[in-house]
């Protein structure tokens, strides 16, 4: 997986390449506890060159979304395509996050 | 599986509390024949919280009636006061039997609950499940790491919670349904889970459930979820009800980010139905004379929201109806970008094949397997059901 970070005063962007699994869950689990150490009022998660997420990869968004929530931080998911896009709606996930496709 | 769990009994102290003298000693007996270490028994919570001071038992029998239902308080002070660790197991054995009194009881910090009558071997077998669980989890608790042996135990325990041949053959037998199935774990232990269950008034439930992540963590949920099941189901015919009060049960256990999905369906022997919900599981597959049907079983993860509404639909399961549940395993590509099927070949494979019976469809998909030479990243299950009609 890659992970691009952007920290621009108070928005923060992340850009998440190749596949989000449990093996790589806690990176970005780490690069977001990063973030969330900033004031920070809105996190983007671009997912345009993320091709898969399995379901703890997914369970990293929940607790993401979890944890801007409680911070009053609007959380945007952009753009999931093919496979996660495929997840998002399996799992009723445009119900609950802000996602853009 | 033919390997043998140990017999913990052996060498646990076992704590019982009941208020007839009679039945503590009936209990004792039958412990002690078995060869249970140590068995103290009370007959009030008072003595049993004298005998706690001087005697910590590695699992506590609480009997637990109409007329001492006050006891159930009793649970949550031997944990609050008592300093009981959370998982030394409380096993309620009881008689009760209406819906509202036995969910009362599963709500006191009981661990599970047997019921009465109960027979010498099942209850054996049941309190070596528990402290099994419990010596894993202590394991655990104290940030040792499970050794090759306590994880092969652990593999074993889980696969006594699957469905074994005598189950499969009473399926066949009682309500004409035909099962097959293909379970392995991608690592020592499996997040994956299925269940089928006898209901009365010739109804059978079927479960199909994968948690999100694998190993330890992921098994021990397993065992949370096969407790819930044998436990709820009794009392409800709508899927989507039960996964609605699975939700509420699950929030509160699970950690956020953890998560389970899952195929919930009750098939009606009598009228030839099945009514399915699903959360979060890909489309299930029903073929009807020939005709291939995809389920939509999209809906919100069981335990990620605090609420969640699910949906059921109630389709026709007739003679020679074969319907096809499987962990999303089967269609995921793993760190080589591989997978078996995707999702849509999946389903055009389905179509291809079915024109033959269930075992011819099991074995293609078996070969197709082993020709792809695949390796799963995550737990795989796959369960065929064929409605064949009674002997």
């Amino acid at each position: 997986m890659s992970i691009v970070k952007i920290i621009n005063n108070n928005t923060a962007e992340f850009r998440l390449g190749g596949k989000l699994t449990f093996l790589n869950g806690a990176e970005f689990n780490d690069h977001l506890g990063e973030v969330l150490r900033h004031k920070i009022q809105s996190i983007s998660i671009y997912l345009d060159e993320l091709t898969f997420m399995d379901s703890a990869g997914l369970g990293m968004l929940m607790i993401a979304h979890k944890e801007c929530y409680q911070r009053d931080i609007d959380l945007t998911i952009y753009h999931p395509t093919g496979d996660v896009k495929t997840l998002l709606q399996m799992t009723k996930s445009y119900e609950r996050f802000n996602i853009v496709d | 599986m033919s390997i043998e769990l140990p017999d913990l009994l052996c060498d646990s102290q076992i704590l019982v509390v009941d208020d007839v003298t009679g039945t503590c000693e009936a209990l004792e007996t039958v412990l002690s024949d078995h060869g249970t270490k140590k068995v103290v028994y009370a007959t009030d919570n008072l003595d049993a919280s004298e005998k706690l001071e001087a005697f910590t038992p590695d699992l506590i029998i609480i009997y637990v009636s109409s007329s001492n239902i006050g006891w159930l308080e009793f649970c949550n002070s031997l944990r609050k006061k008592n300093g009981v660790s959370g998982i030394v197991p409380i096993l309620a054995i009881t008689d009760m039997n209406k819906l509202d009194e036995r969910v009362k009881i599963l709500k006191f910090n009981v661990s599970g609950v047997l019921h009465k009558p109960i027979q010498n071997e099942e209850l054996y077998k049941s309190l070596n499940l528990y402290l099994q669980k419990s010596r894993l989890i202590k394991r655990l608790e104290e940030n040792k790491e499970p050794t090759a042996a306590d994880l092969e135990i652990a593999r074993s325990m889980q696969y006594t919670l699957l469905p074994n041949d005598n189950l499969l053959d009473a399926c066949k037998e009682n309500y004409g349904v035909e099962i097959s199935h293909i379970y392995q774990s991608s690592q020592a232990l499996g997040g994956d889970y299925w269940a089928i269950k006898q209901l009365e008034n010739g109804r059978l439930m079927v479960c199909v459930a994968d948690f999100a992540g694998h190993g330890v963590s992921a098994a021990i949920d397993t065992f949370r979820l096969h407790n819930y099941l044998m436990e709820y189901v009794n009392y409800s015919n709508s899927p989507a009800i039960i996964l609605k009060d699975m939700n509420d049960n699950f929030y509160r256990m699970l950690p956020i980010g953890q998560y389970l999905t899952c195929f919930l369906g009750i098939i009606d022997t009598s009228n030839n139905k099945i009514t399915y919900a699903g959360a979060a599981v890909p489309p299930a597959i029903l073929i009807n004379n020939e005709e291939v049907i995809s389920l939509d079983c999209s809906g919100t993860p069981i335990g990620a929201y605090p609420k969640a509404e699910y949906t059921e639909q109630t389709i026709d399961f007739y003679k020679d109806s074969t319907l096809m549940v499987y962990s999303d395993a089967l269609i995921e590509i793993n760190s080589y970008n591989k997978s078996v099927f995707t999702r849509d070949s999946l389903l055009q494979h389905i179509q291809e094949w079915s024109i033959y019976g269930m075992q011819t469809i099991h074995e293609k998909i078996l070969t197709r397997i082993k020709q792809s030479n695949h390796h799963f990243d995550d737990d795989l299950t796959l369960i065929l059901l064929n409605m064949n009609g009674k002997h």
